[in-house]
């Protein structure tokens, strides 16, 4: 059962997607950010609110007649995912998918894939055509780089199979007019700037900082850039260096001695993802700043949930995990249903901010929601 | 034959048809070339419009490209470039380096030329220009240092002048290799404003008559014969290129293409003459091919009226001439054929008739003879006036009636005699619509004669089956019911629709012995024969019968099984006898030999019990000893007892009968009878009969105490006792037994015990059995008064049900004379004590 005020965070955070001042600034310069696709496209506000409900609702099974159906011939799902990494939210993710769909009744097979994020957009192109050799009826995958751009075009060309592109809630200006399925995803730019507010309450507005990207590309464009959007009324919040450390942990070590070698003083470090914080605690840790540099998590999944009980990591957003497998599995129940136009273009799953000292009772009322499926 | 109406629209017309030929062939080939000069024409125009349109697209899309792959060529030169700086700042090579090396990089014949570079130092924070030509650049700087994009994507800044200071720019950031570390931004890119040098090289590349650059709605650079605005008009296409993002928020930077589109005119007039020319060639070749088929056809239609009108007057075919048309070919050779076929059918037709052993004749409506074969030629030479007549009339109301009529005609006498059968049907010809009747004969003697045996011999069966006490019955191979006689259901009662069609394990077994049933089904599905096969079957009152049955298998010539046929008896009454008779025999016997043995008994008693007297009256003998010869002598008086109530079992016992009332007797011992039942069982008089009966009335009161002990021993719970007397005479009889005919007083002692089984009531009345535990009964008390009573002249039956109690009957003979003999009555509560079966 999920509790009655997490259906109700999710309603708002659908309201919220289309308030207009969630425009994100220049670093979306090839993409929509959700307030702008939304003004565009006012028709999406009622499809992401009626959505947003039916992904914290309970699961409503199909009618018995598409049950047969998808039982003598499942729905073919293929998923190419960028899975090698601390974070858990891609193995959640699939395990969601699957649970949701059980729940809704929808026979199905999944093909999924892992590959290893940031450099091998190559491997992933290929896992991707091998994919589409059997004809999926579904294709989920990760938007890693805008090399993507041309393949997604190709597939959606072609017709035959949907696309759900995962961890992405920036459509791409460039597909307008035959934009995908469904850009699933928790808004890299809301949580990017959920971090950035809680910095600035805790550094009064004043800090020296430094950021650590992932692998140069979409992720660190958002990320990043909306982090920086955040601080620019700020002007005493000074970046002193930054890197990019290709979503490694001991890159990102390296990289944290290396600031505090040179800048000591320094307020925090901002982490760009679940890897690079790990890294930045094990350099803190070895240099004895550990609770004298602030770093942030990001995501919310079983590592840093750790982190944050031993103390070792100061606060992260968390997503509320589950909300992505479910709403692709409702998108291909009303798809499947012939209600594909309910389908909204882009859903945005929702954040919560925790800090260490967050009551342990709190933590466990958000992983009951966010981990409702896949615990 | 009715006249054909005229066509409503063509009239009476007579049209010739290598004409209309002609004539339809020439119009479908004018209408051809129109249709085909118009579509051709219709279809080149579009063709070209289309044509021109794809090209212009075509253009458009090289010239994307075009400008596309000029930045994006630049693209890792930039990068090459970030690379060398992140080079020399990382080592920290001297800064004087990075100009010439950047000089070198962007080397100043690429297309766009590279003339704003600027490098952005993160650790200092400080700007550095390459750029000589370009002093201020610091609104750029400003917008580069508040951007928070890290993306290596080409980008347009427009400045706020006007017209604007337009750069295409391209930010990459400055990475250590080693620590991924981010050193700082190098800015690489080209100021559009007055760009010749790049609008010429894609003027080059496509067939725009001229192009434009503008920024923000101005115009910064526009190609030597590029008008003050391009605007779309009917000789000209526009297309503008987005520089920057399409619907993107901030300034907008396009590119915009003229295209000159080719006059059309001359080329469509070109189209027109040869189209024109083509649909003339068309039509005169189709007016020469009309002529040619109008003649043609005209030919070859006439070959084909010809032989079609000889054909039907020949008898032989002659074979169809040759016309120039293969389709009119092929239609003579179907004539040909078809009239040959007809002509080999009627052929066929007379030959079967005229050898038929069958009357065949056709006349028509006026009664005029048109066709009769052999043997009706024959028959009607050979036909009497009646006979003739009759014929005549079935003609007539088969033509009146329009439908088929039956009739017969019999000639010749005794043996002689023949029966002929004649159908009549009328025939007409949908053609001409004249009606013939056509007669059909046969002779039928045979099967007359045939089915007449048929009927006298069911009729036979029938009758013998319905005298017959038995009932006859068929079964088919499903063992169902397919015939059962009438008899059958005044036999048992049960109606000939309970049996017929039903399978025999569903009918009529009512016998509890499964075995017994199990075996015969057995037996039936073996297609075995049997004989007196026995068994209990429920009546259709509800009364038990005994039948007997017996029956053979049938098989058909190719000696398949078709089922059973025999016959069925009621046995009933027979079996009664049987069981009656062998009941007495059984009862005979054990008197026998019980009379036997207790005379032989009592002497042997009357001898112990004289010698113990004889010694008792010895006045020596000691107390002790006396007491013993007492007790020897109080067990031969009850031994002398015992053997009382085995004579009266074996009705030796002396008995005084005389003329008594039953009712009377019966409530004179009321109290005593009460007594002995005890508080929980009532017990109820019914006393109605009239006559005495001769008895020994000491006898009959034991009986009765007897009977009502019995009873009360059976409802150990409690319940009712109900004695009752009535005046029966036999054969009416009551009970399972038929008495020897006479009158009897009839008394019944009923219980509302327990009741019994069939077998234990088979064996009350015999001495020594007993259902009461040991101890507690002889087994004698019904077998005393079976005795008694057929001693009497009597008989004593037993009819009881488990659950539902238990009825004694005993009949008493009636005494005719009408006074009742006074006979002393005994002290019956000094008998009681013998009572104890």
């Amino acid at each position: 059962m999920i509790p009655r005020q997490h259906k109700a965070v999710a309603i708002l955070l659908a309201f919220f997607m289309m308030i207009p001042g969630a425009r994100a600034g220049h670093y979306l310069n090839e993409y929509w950010s959700i307030g702008d696709y939304v003004r565009e496209h006012p028709d999406q506000n009622a499809l992401m609110r009626d959505f947003g409900a039916a992904v914290a609702a309970a699961a409503v099974p199909v009618p018995e007649a598409l049950r047969t159906k998808t039982t003598k011939q499942p729905v073919r799902i293929t998923i190419v995912y960028p899975g090698l990494q601390a974070s858990d939210y891609w193995r959640r993710s699939v395990a969601s998918f699957r649970a949701r769909l059980d729940d809704l009744g929808i026979a199905y097979t999944i093909a999924s894939t892992f590959t290893r994020p940031g450099k091998e957009i190559s491997k992933q192109t290929e896992a991707i055509a091998e994919a589409l050799k059997n004809n999926p009826d579904y294709l989920v995958f990760t938007l890693d780089a805008k090399q993507h751009q041309y393949l997604i075009g190709q597939i959606i060309r072609q017709g035959k199979t949907r696309l759900i592109l995962q961890n992405i809630t920036t459509p791409l200006r460039a597909l307008e007019g035959r934009q995908p399925f469904l850009y699933v995803g928790f808004d890299h730019a809301s949580g990017a700037k959920m971090l950035a507010q809680e910095y600035i309450r805790r550094t009064g507005g004043k800090a020296r900082f430094a950021l650590l990207y992932g692998t140069r590309g979409y992720v660190s464009t958002v990320r990043g850039g909306a982090f920086l959007e955040a601080l620019k009324p700020y002007p005493d919040m000074r970046m002193v260096s930054a890197y990019y450390v290709d979503f490694n942990r001991e890159k990102a070590r390296k990289a944290a001695l290396e600031i505090i070698a040179e800048t000591p003083d320094i307020d925090f470090i901002h982490a760009a993802s679940t890897d690079i914080a790990l890294g930045v605690i094990d350099a803190l840790k070895e240099t004895g700043k550990l609770g004298k540099i602030m770093v942030n998590g990001w995501g919310g999944g079983s590592a840093e949930l750790e982190a944050l009980r031993k103390g070792e990591l100061d606060f992260t957003v968390m997503r509320m995990n589950d909300d992505n497998g479910v709403a692709m599995a409702e998108a291909i129940k009303l798809d499947l249903l012939g209600r594909g136009e309910k389908v909204p273009l882009i859903y945005s799953g929702a954040f919560r901010l925790i800090r260490k000292d967050t009551p342990a009772a709190k933590i466990s009322d958000y992983m009951h929601y966010a981990f409702r499926y896949s615990r | 034959m009715p006249s054909a109406t005229p066509d409503k629209f063509f009239g009476e017309k007579d049209f010739s048809y290598p004409t209309l030929i002609g004539i339809g062939f020439f119009a479908m080939a004018m209408l051809v070339a129109l249709i085909t000069a118009g579509t051709a024409y219709y279809a080149s125009q579009t063709a070209v419009e289309a044509e021109t349109d794809r090209f212009l697209q075509k253009e458009q899309q090289i010239l994307s490209v075009a400008f596309n792959a000029r930045w994006n060529s630049l693209s890792p030169v930039i990068d090459l470039a970030a690379d060398e700086m992140a080079l020399i700042m990382r080592g920290r090579h001297d800064n004087d380096a990075m100009e010439p090396r950047l000089y070198d990089i962007f080397d100043q014949s690429t297309v766009p030329v590279v003339d704003v570079i600027l490098l952005y130092d993160a650790k200092t924070g400080s700007w550095r220009n390459f750029s000589p030509r370009l002093e201020n650049l610091d609104d750029f700087k400003k917008r580069l240092a508040t951007s928070s994009e890290p993306g290596n994507i080409w980008k347009t800044y427009v400045g706020h002048g006007r017209p604007p200071l337009t750069i295409r720019y391209q930010k990459a950031e400055i990475v250590a290799p080693d620590t991924g570390r981010i050193l700082g931004y190098l800015i690489a890119g080209t100021v559009l404003n007055g760009n010749q040098r790049l609008l010429e090289e894609l003027h080059g590349l496509s067939s725009a008559s001229s192009l434009m650059l503008e920024a923000n709605g101005t115009v910064i650079a526009a190609s030597p014969a590029a008008p003050a605005k391009i605007r779309e008009t009917s000789s000209a296409a526009q297309f503008t290129l987005p520089i920057t993002p399409k619907r993107a928020p901030g300034p907008s930077v396009e590119l915009i293409s003229r295209f000159e589109r080719t006059p059309l005119t001359n080329l469509n007039r070109s189209y027109l003459r040869i189209l024109l020319l083509v649909s003339a060639v068309i039509v005169l070749t189709a007016l020469l091919i009309s002529l040619l088929a109008q003649k043609a056809t005209r030919q070859s239609l006439k070959t084909v009226l010809e032989f079609a009108s000889r054909i039907t007057n020949e008898k032989e075919v002659s074979p169809f001439p040759p016309s120039p048309i293969r389709e009119f070919n092929l239609l003579g050779r179907t004539i040909e054929s078809t009239f040959r076929k007809l002509l080999q059918t009627r052929h066929r037709s007379e030959t079967i008739l005229e050898h038929a052993p069958i009357l065949v004749f056709l006349q028509d409506e006026q009664g005029g003879m048109i066709y009769t074969n052999q043997v009706c030629s024959a028959f009607l030479a050979a036909a009497d006036h009646a006979q003739r007549k009759k014929l005549e009339t079935g003609a007539v109301q088969a033509l009146q009636t329009g439908e088929a009529i039956e009739t017969e005609i019999t000639t010749g006498e005794g043996d002689d005699r023949k029966i002929l059968s004649f159908l009549f049907f009328p025939i007409e010809d949908k053609t001409s619509a004249d009606i013939s009747i056509c007669g059909i004969g046969h002779d039928i003697t045979e099967a007359r004669l045939s089915q007449e045996k048929l009927a006298l011999s069911e009729q036979r069966f029938q009758n013998f089956a319905e005298s017959a006490s038995d009932w006859f019955w068929e079964m088919d191979a499903d063992l169902r019911f397919s015939y059962i006689s009438h008899n059958a259901e005044i036999i048992t009662g049960k109606p000939a629709s309970f049996f017929l069609g039903r399978r025999r394990d569903l009918t009529s077994f009512g016998d509890k012995n499964e075995d017994l049933v199990r075996t015969h089904l057995e037996l039936l599905e073996r297609h075995e024969p049997f004989r007196d096969f026995r068994y209990n079957m429920t009546g259709g009152d509800g009364s038990n019968l005994i039948v007997e049955i017996s029956g053979v298998p049938v098989y058909d010539e190719t000696g398949t099984f078709r089922g059973y046929r025999g016959i069925g008896r009621n046995i009933t009454r027979e079996a009664e006898i049987e069981n009656q008779l062998r009941q007495s025999q059984k009862m005979q016997a054990i008197g026998q030999l019980t009379s036997g043995l207790a005379h032989d008994f009592n002497n042997l008693l009357s001898i112990i019990s004289g010698n113990l007297e004889l010694l008792r009256e010895d006045e020596h003998l000691a107390a002790a000893q006396r007491r013993k010869i007492d007790t020897a002598l109080e067990a031969t008086i009850r031994g002398s007892a015992l053997i009382q109530q085995l004579l009266a079992f074996a009705r030796k016992q002396p008995l005084q009968p005389a003329r008594v009332d039953i009712a009377r007797i019966i409530r004179d011992i009321y109290d005593l009878l009460e007594r002995s039942v005890g508080p929980e069982i009532e017990l109820r008089l019914n006393l109605h009969n009239k006559w005495l009966a001769r008895i020994d009335r000491r006898q009959m009161e034991n009986a009765l105490l007897n009977l009502v002990i019995n009873a009360r021993d059976a409802m150990p719970e409690g319940g009712t006792i109900t004695i009752s007397s009535e005046d029966v005479s036999a054969p009416t009889g009551q009970g399972s037994s038929n008495l020897p005919p006479g009158d009897y007083v009839c008394i019944a002692v009923r219980d509302t015990g327990q009741g019994m089984d069939a077998d234990t009531a088979a064996r009350a009345f015999d001495p020594f059995f007993t259902t009461k535990p040991p101890g507690q009964g002889s087994g004698l008390g019904l077998s005393m008064i079976h005795g008694f009573v057929h001693q009497s002249g009597g008989q004593a039956h037993i009819e009881s049900t488990p659950g539902h109690g238990t009825v004694i009957y005993l009949y008493l003979p009636r005494a005719h004379e009408e006074k009742e003999e006074p006979v002393s009555s005994a002290d019956v509560s000094m008998r009681r004590a013998a009572n104890d079966g």
